[in-house]
């Protein structure tokens, strides 16, 4: 954010910020100075200079919950007087707790080394609905940024659960029917896994190539990744689900899909109303997608095929 | 006086029959090799059904990992899963059945990837043993003559679960043994990172080495996570696999050849498997020769040669490159026309498996 309005005063106010988006200086619409303060790498104020205007973003460009004092950092609140976290960090596994002593404790902030890393909101996260062949993307505010066709057409199968992001590798001169392009690899840990080998890529022309075990999915969902990637919003988790799409009487199971995913999505922390939102958009995507359920019981016992003709 | 035959006549002779031979030869060859894949194929089936009483089919069977991928390609179902969920429950292993268990452990880990594939399947039912009844599993464990290698398994795929049941264990000098020995797996692990580093350094000083190396996938991706810039992003000139293919494809000889079908034994899932194929395949496609002389040092080279080929189809596939002359170029020796008849049998069996899932995906 760049700028804040006041409805009450019908005035805006232009945020500078440090490296990692704590506000420095603000700005009135005349240019005069209403607030000017530096944060430690904890966000506890080393030092106020002004003071005339209190804005709504502060440290590392956080909400701060004026009652209480803690900073909303999307998927929790970290309290700068106690330096952590208020809940468990909702993306670290046991395994990987146990590779890396700093994540021993799952309310530390930035591995207690704020000083080299910052905790952006972290919020983005991909679903991937194995059985209907799809990858949905989502930003930070639980927004539906995109979905795409996505594949896992081996015997080593992603594992299904909720995976911590490792890294992105942008995999630079790569050509584009390489195994993996030139939009890169998304690593998230799996349980099986060494860490980071197994993640998300495009490449081979066709997003259906067997993979040795990764999902591979199309250039577009790639690009939209790595922009929120660069953005700074960084990828925070996947969430691979290989529930069957059909209940046992061969109707499209909805329902247990999105149970899936609100199970999923609670164990990473999410309030009710976040998960309504993120649920809400995936049910209507999949509803509009496949149609009425006389259609969806007609194209199953009709076709091995686990997407729609029309779908893409 | 009688007419000498006709020097050219003499030659063209020459050259029919040797073609009629070489053509009666691979097809005779390839006769051969259909009988055995399918006394083969037959074996793992009647394993299935009965595996205490068909041990001894399996005991014969040469590169088991190869023949159970062929089996998975044919049949459309995980050979191993269904084995051990049908067939090696937690609560029916008796002595001979961890017998069995451990032996057929060592025969899969020609592919030593511990996470993925038939090795991870084996080594999670081993655990999920050692927690229902640990004492008994480090006693009848001891007993197998290379424990060693079945331990180290365990502590790469379930470290945590070992840790714990060895701390557990009444006996204090088979404790001390077992943990020792951890210890030991540890510090292999340190030292074969910090060799890793250098080798990254300069690959051709120490590429000698590679082959004494376990822990291929955990040093790689041990070396990516410590080697992300605040993004967490791996910048290319810290990717290893990057850092490597480059090095091999570069003035290609025998030294990179052997140490291209190392990554191709170990690196088997995920991101660094697909690399590494591809790697695999387009040297391969290069220099054949150069890659088959390569093989031979191997005694699972079908297994090898299994990890290239949805590569090499991909290729023939997208970039209609021919197989036919991708097969004249290899030469006629006896390993090279197994070679040859294992690549026109595999690339078949891929184009199958590609078929099927184009027509389901394009419907």
């Amino acid at each position: 954010m760049v700028a804040e309005y006041q409805p009450q005063t019908g005035k805006y106010y232009y945020y500078t910020t440090d490296q990692i988006g704590s506000t420095r200086i603000l700005t009135d619409y005349a240019g005069n100075m209403v607030y000017a303060a530096a944060h430690d790498p904890y966000g506890g104020v080393q030092q106020t200079w002004v003071n005339v205007f209190n804005p709504e973003l502060k440290f590392s460009g956080k909400e701060q919950d004026t009652e209480s004092g803690p900073y909303y950092f999307g998927a929790r609140y970290y309290d700068p007087a106690l330096y952590r976290f208020l809940s468990p960090d909702p993306g670290i596994n046991a395994q990987l707790g146990m590779a890396n002593p700093q994540f021993w404790n799952l309310y530390s902030y930035c591995g207690n080394n704020p000083v080299n890393f910052f905790d952006k909101e972290g919020r983005s996260f991909v679903i991937f609905i194995a059985r209907a062949g799809l990858l949905f993307i989502f930003d930070e505010n639980g927004n539906l940024r995109g979905v795409y066709p996505a594949s896992n057409t081996t015997s080593k199968k992603y594992p299904e659960g909720r995976w911590r992001y490792t890294h992105y590798n942008p995999h630079e001169g790569a050509q584009r029917g390489d195994p993996i392009d030139d939009t890169g690899f998304f690593g998230f840990y799996a349980p099986s896994d060494e860490p980071g080998s197994m993640g998300i890529h495009a490449g081979r022309y066709v997003w259906w190539w067997p993979t040795a075990g990764c999902i591979r999915t199309t250039r577009e969902a790639m690009e939209l990744m790595r922009n929120l990637h660069e953005s700074g919003d960084k990828m925070r988790f996947l969430i691979a689900i290989w529930e069957d799409m059909f209940d046992s009487n061969g109707f499209f199971d909805l329902s247990g899909i999105l149970s899936k995913v609100e199970f999923y999505l609670r164990g990473a922390g999410y309030g009710r109303r976040y998960i309504e939102k993120v649920t809400r958009q995936i049910e209507t995507y999949l509803w509009q997608l496949f149609g009425p359920l006389d259609f969806m019981y007609d194209y199953w016992f009709n076709s091995e095929s686990p997407i729609p003709p029309n779908a893409f | 006086m009688t007419k000498r035959p006709n020097k050219v006549f003499q030659i063209l002779v020459f050259l029919v029959l040797l073609s009629l031979s070489s053509f009666l030869f691979a097809y005779e060859f390839g006769q051969k090799a259909d009988e055995k894949r399918r006394e083969i194929l037959e074996s793992l089936k009647i394993f299935l059904l009965d595996p205490e009483a068909n041990f001894s089919r399996i005991e014969k069977v040469d590169d088991l990992n190869y023949w159970t991928m062929i089996y998975e390609l044919i049949e459309g179902e995980n050979y191993v899963e269904k084995l051990f969920f049908g067939q090696f429950k937690v609560s029916n292993i008796d002595e001979n059945r961890f017998n069995i268990i451990c032996s057929l452990l060592l025969k899969y880990s020609i592919d030593p990837n511990p996470y993925y594939g038939p090795i991870a399947v084996i080594v999670d039912r081993l655990a999920e043993i050692m927690q229902s009844r640990a004492e008994w599993f480090f006693d009848n464990l001891v007993k197998q003559p290379e424990w060693t290698e079945i331990i180290r398994f365990i502590w790469a795929r379930n470290r945590d679960k070992l840790l714990e049941n060895i701390d557990g264990l009444k006996d204090t000098n088979r404790k001390k043994e077992l943990l020792q020995y951890l210890d030991y797996l540890k510090e292999e692990l340190n030292e074969e990172y910090k060799w890793f580093e250098l080798f990254l350094k300069e690959p051709g000083k120490y590429a000698s080495e590679a082959k004494n190396i376990h822990n291929w996938g955990r040093i790689i991706g041990r070396y990516e996570q410590n080697h992300l810039d605040e993004k967490k992003t791996l910048l290319p000139q810290n990717n290893p696999i990057l850092i490597l293919s480059e090095w091999i494809s570069d003035n290609m000889d025998e030294t990179k050849i052997k140490v291209l079908l190392i990554l191709l034994q170990h690196l088997t899932s995920g991101y660094h498997a697909e690399v590494i194929s591809d790697l695999g395949a387009k040297v391969f496609m290069e220099h054949p020769q150069l890659f088959i002389n390569g093989l031979k040092d191997y005694r699972h080279w079908k297994f090898l040669l299994f990890r290239i080929s949805h590569d090499v189809y991909y290729y023939i596939y997208i970039k209609e490159k021919n197989l036919g002359d991708i097969i004249r170029s290899i030469g006629s020796g006896r390993f090279e026309e197994e070679v040859k008849e294992e690549l026109r049998f595999m690339i078949g069996l891929v184009s199958e498996q590609i078929g099927k899932i184009e027509r389901k995906m394009s419907y």
